[in-house]
């Protein structure tokens, strides 16, 4: 099926000339496939239906092969799985076949058409099943018109049995969905799996919470595991200053990067392309633009009033970094700083404690790096602030802000409708690489 | 006139068909129970699709209907708008001014919330 005779080779060269990927982001994954976007010649892709290519950045956890096998066996043909390898050697992810390894650095020299050659090529080895055909579980000539069901809710209709039912907010008997949130759903952090029971589409409850990346001890050479843009506030923490141009160009890049995310799944595409393109920039001008920009009225009224977090629960939940502060909670490890006290540094805090006050946040904060990078020569600092806050090291290991800012996430989905939902995990800037590290 | 409305859903049919079919020709796709897998984001569905939900929006209908009755009634009314002149029209202004008082009344009683 499809055309895949020699003939119409030009036709399939034409048709996937442009593929579109679809990312999984392991350890150092995140760069990794920020760089692919700038560099490679493909559209994103929000779903494996719609993919061609499964784009595999950074390290692979093993526990993570089965369940991208299996996603791997939903993307249409003709398909191909890339594996981009972080800067250190690690295994390549096993099971899948992988039609391209890209190593680190060399992603500008690659031979792009090659990869395109390969994905049409119906020899490739990703064109055949590679899972045997079985239903989820036994249903076909089942029940009373063979669809695998008896009556309302018995049986397991195209081998799936029917949801439970449980009372709603009004107290009728609706069903109660489980439904999976993650690990790989781009757009949110990779490795959050969310286990959620939905009405509609509401959130009844939240009941579990897991992290995909496997824990790791925290030792100086683990700095490259810890995220996007937590380099410089790491070293920091091993004992050795970084200089404070450093910390605040890795937060610029890390904040324009994530409202890049933000504004791409609020559907505002072409902003989200501009500050995707522009954040290793630290041109006021152009920064400033964009920044004007994204608080336009469309995101003002997407995240007002949504997911609220009082200063109360900020300060019950120990909450860290922008989160914090959109909440009203003045802590950040870089006020009792001396080079930055000298610097004239001053916490910015919102009230609101919503969607878009976490927003708004980030925005000033990017004006304010930019004014440090200004005025920082080469001030050098301790401050173990990371874009997403600060690092403690305590008796028995590390806290890292993802892991303190998890506990509103695990209290304020309760209740949330799904689009609010989406909206408040990402205002979160959870990052699950960061949260693994002990 | 028969013939055109029929020529018209044969060539409708048999476009629609070449579609599907060209689909199908074009389109390379697998088969199998595991390539149908509904996509949750990574993990596995544990139930059916099939779930019944609370139409909350369901004030929405009512009011539509309210308002696709009142256009019913516009109907005679338009047929004599022309011989009975400016008292038809102050009479239709009126039944109209006494339905958008309910459009108020069921804005503040939160009728048009999604949810």
């Amino acid at each position: 099926m499809g055309l895949t005779a020699p003939r119409w080779a030009k036709l399939r060269r034409f048709a996937f000339a442009r593929p579109r990927a679809f990312p999984v982001l392991g350890w150092g994954g995140t760069n990794l496939w920020h760089t692919f976007l700038d560099t490679a010649p493909v559209d994103l892709s929000r779903a494996p239906h719609d993919a061609d290519l499964l784009v595999l950045a950074g390290e692979i956890p093993e526990s993570w092969v089965n369940c991208l096998l299996a996603l791997f066996e939903t993307l249409t043909l003709p398909r191909l799985a890339l594996w981009l390898q972080p800067g250190w050697p690690c295994t390549a992810p096993a099971k899948i076949p992988l039609g391209f390894t890209m190593a680190h650095g060399t992603l500008a020299d690659t031979d792009w058409t090659a990869v395109s050659e390969r994905l049409i090529d119906p020899q490739n080895p990703a064109s055949t099943p590679l899972l045997p055909d079985e239903p989820p579980a036994p249903w076909r000539g089942q029940g009373d018109h063979g669809q695998g069901g008896k009556g309302m809710m018995g049986g397991k209709p195209y081998g799936r049995p029917m949801a439970m039912t449980m009372e709603d907010r009004d107290n009728l008997a609706l069903d109660d969905v489980p439904t999976f949130l993650g690990p790989h759903f781009p757009g949110l952090p990779s490795g959050l799996e969310l286990e959620l029971r939905l009405q509609g589409d509401r959130i009844r409850q939240c009941q579990g919470l897991h992290n995909g990346f496997p824990e790791r001890p925290f030792e100086p050479e683990a700095i490259r595991y810890g995220g996007s843009g937590n380099a410089p506030a790491l070293q920091a923490l091993t004992g050795k200053p970084v200089t404070v141009a450093e910390l605040e160009r890795a937060r610029l890049a890390h904040h324009l990067g994530w409202m890049a995310d933000f504004l791409e799944l609020a559907g505002l595409h072409g902003l989200a392309e501009g500050l995707r393109r522009h954040r290793n920039s630290t041109d006021e001008k152009v920064i400033e633009d964009l920044l004007t920009a994204a608080q336009g009225i469309t995101l003002r009224r997407l995240g007002q009033g949504i997911g609220i977090i009082d200063r109360d629960g900020a300060l019950r939940w120990n909450l860290r970094g922008p989160v914090a502060r959109a909440s009203g909670v003045a802590v950040d490890a870089r006020s009792e700083d001396p080079a930055y006290r000298d610097l004239g540094f001053a916490i910015h805090t919102e009230t609101a404690g919503d969607v878009w006050a976490r927003f708004r946040v980030r925005t000033e904060e990017c004006r304010q790096s930019i004014r440090l990078l200004k005025r920082a020569g080469d001030a050098m600092t301790s401050a173990p602030e990371g874009p997403r806050g600060g690092f403690i090291k305590e008796q028995n290991g590390l806290t890292t802000p993802t892991a303190a800012n998890l506990t509103a996430l695990n209290e304020g989905l309760t209740g949330l409708e799904w689009y609010e939902a989406v909206l408040f995990i990402v205002s979160l800037d959870l990052d699950m690489e960061e949260a693994a590290l002990r | 006139m028969y013939l055109t409305a029929l020529t018209f859903a044969l060539a409708g049919i048999a476009f629609a068909g070449m579609m599907f079919w060209l689909g199908r020709l074009l389109s390379g796709r697998l088969d199998t129970e595991p390539a149908r897998r509904p996509f949750e984001s990574g993990a596995d569905p544990q139930v059916h699709a099939w779930n019944r939900f609370h139409t909350r929006y369901f004030y929405y209908t009512l009011i539509f209907l309210l308002f696709d009755m009142e256009m019913v009634y516009m109907y005679p009314w338009a047929v004599v708008f022309m011989e009975v002149g400016w008292k038809a029209f102050m009479e239709m202004g009126m039944f109209i001014t006494i339905l958008l008082l309910g459009i108020l009344y069921a804005w503040r009683e939160k009728a048009f919330k999604w949810d």
